[in-house]
């Protein structure tokens, strides 16, 4: 090997190793296979501009799960909206890119989802659900990061979530109200 | 994959006289390319068809998830049984690249369209998803591809990236070669640059 085949080489495993140095993406969809669905309180997919679905990203320095600073298609990050009719339970949320973590690296997620006309956000919606926390491997290249490596469908290994009716801190006071009263009957 | 046709039209509009005749040529064909089910192929369109957009372009019957690729990154475009339910809209011209991929068995993809002649293809600094401009197979020399120095990468679901580096000019890995269809990513560490073909229609 001369001079220059050994410098090209070089020159080649740097490329190589840059391409890990990047921040890090995936495909934030369930549109593939096994098309594992978000399902409603009632047990079938959900559909429609009454919710959105989003996707949470743990932050290995702090060990919290957030959506800040994530970008959507290289842009602000917005929940998606399920589709509608056959599809419904599905959604595509496009390229997420995720600043804290490279590409090559894993990310571990957990996608959330609510009925907006409970509450605008997921915190305050009383129809809301959660799925687990899972992993995707492989992170492709993120938004300006420059790389080529292709971003891995979280379709793959999405667990699914189903919403669920969560009550409202005035139900839970009624219910302690009654529970008292029925304590304090108890013991007259 | 080949270019299964091509066919020369003339399509001559007579004026008021022998000696005002127009003459309007285009070379229109068709490509077909195999988009894997469950595995990723780097393609391109090799053909002009109307806006060039992924509706335009792709015709599908089943599920399909297109990735194209630009400033902001990786951009998806999905199709679900048989109908885009988004990134419809995006261009995909000859020049371009994108990955493909099926949800619904091996599919056929047939791009039909007019060979984009005359157009170049930008090279800029950085990281860009190109192809051929047009139809034609070959190294990337026979093509007339402006090599500097950059890293061509070509993609195969089996094998990964593969990179072919070029400094000053000179290819320091083998020469690459791409068949009709094919797109690839191109590392360019050099200033921007034009890929310009020459092609006579005889």
């Amino acid at each position: 090997m001369n001079k220059k085949q050994l410098f090209a080489s070089l020159v080649g495993v740097l490329v190589s190793v840059s391409a890990f140095a990047e921040t890090g993406a995936f495909a934030f969809k369930n549109t593939s296979a096994p098309k594992t669905k978000v399902l409603g309180v009632d047990g079938l997919g959900i559909g429609g501009a009454n919710y959105l679905i989003g996707v949470l990203v743990k932050d290995p320095s702090t060990g919290n799960f957030t959506d800040v600073g994530l970008l959507k298609n290289g842009a602000a990050y917005v929940p998606a909206v399920p589709l509608t009719g056959a599809n419904a339970g599905l959604f595509t949320g496009g390229v997420i890119t995720v600043p804290f973590l490279n590409s090559g690296g894993t990310a571990t997620v957990k996608v959330v989802a609510w009925d907006v006309t409970t509450g605008a956000s997921y915190n305050a919606a009383t129809t809301r659900g959660t799925s687990v926390a899972f992993d995707i491997v492989g992170l492709g290249s993120g938004a300006g990061s420059g790389g080529n490596v292709l971003p891995p469908d979280m379709s793959l290994v999405f667990p699914g979530l189903q919403l669920q009716v969560i009550p409202e801190p005035s139900t839970y006071a009624l219910a302690a109200l009654g529970l008292g009263g029925l304590l304090l009957f108890r013991r007259k | 994959m080949r270019t299964n046709a091509l066919l020369l039209a003339v399509a001559l509009a007579a004026g008021g006289s022998a000696y005002a005749q127009v003459y309007s040529q285009n070379i229109v064909g068709y490509v077909n390319r195999t988009v894997p089910n469950g595995k990723f192929v780097l393609i391109s369109n090799p053909l002009n068809n109307g806006g060039n957009t992924v509706a335009e372009v792709v015709q599908v019957a089943g599920d399909m998830s297109l990735y194209t690729f630009g400033a902001s990154g990786f951009v998806p475009s999905t199709a679900l049984g048989g109908s885009w339910i988004e990134g419809e809209s995006i261009v995909v011209a000859p020049g371009g690249g994108f990955f493909a991929q099926s949800g619904s068995g091996d599919v056929k993809v047939t791009f039909v369209g007019e060979v984009a002649v005359g157009k170049s293809v930008s090279i800029p600094k950085g990281t860009s998803l190109v192809s051929s401009a047009l139809p034609q197979a070959g190294t990337l020399d026979a093509l007339e591809y402006p090599v500097g120095d950059e890293t061509v990468y070509q993609y195969s679901a089996a094998t990964g990236y593969t990179p072919s580096l070029s400094l000053g000019g000179t290819w320091i890995d083998p020469v690459p070669t791409v068949a009709v269809g094919d797109g690839f990513f191109v590392v360019n560490d050099g200033a921007a640059k034009t890929w310009t073909r020459t092609f006579k229609i005889n």
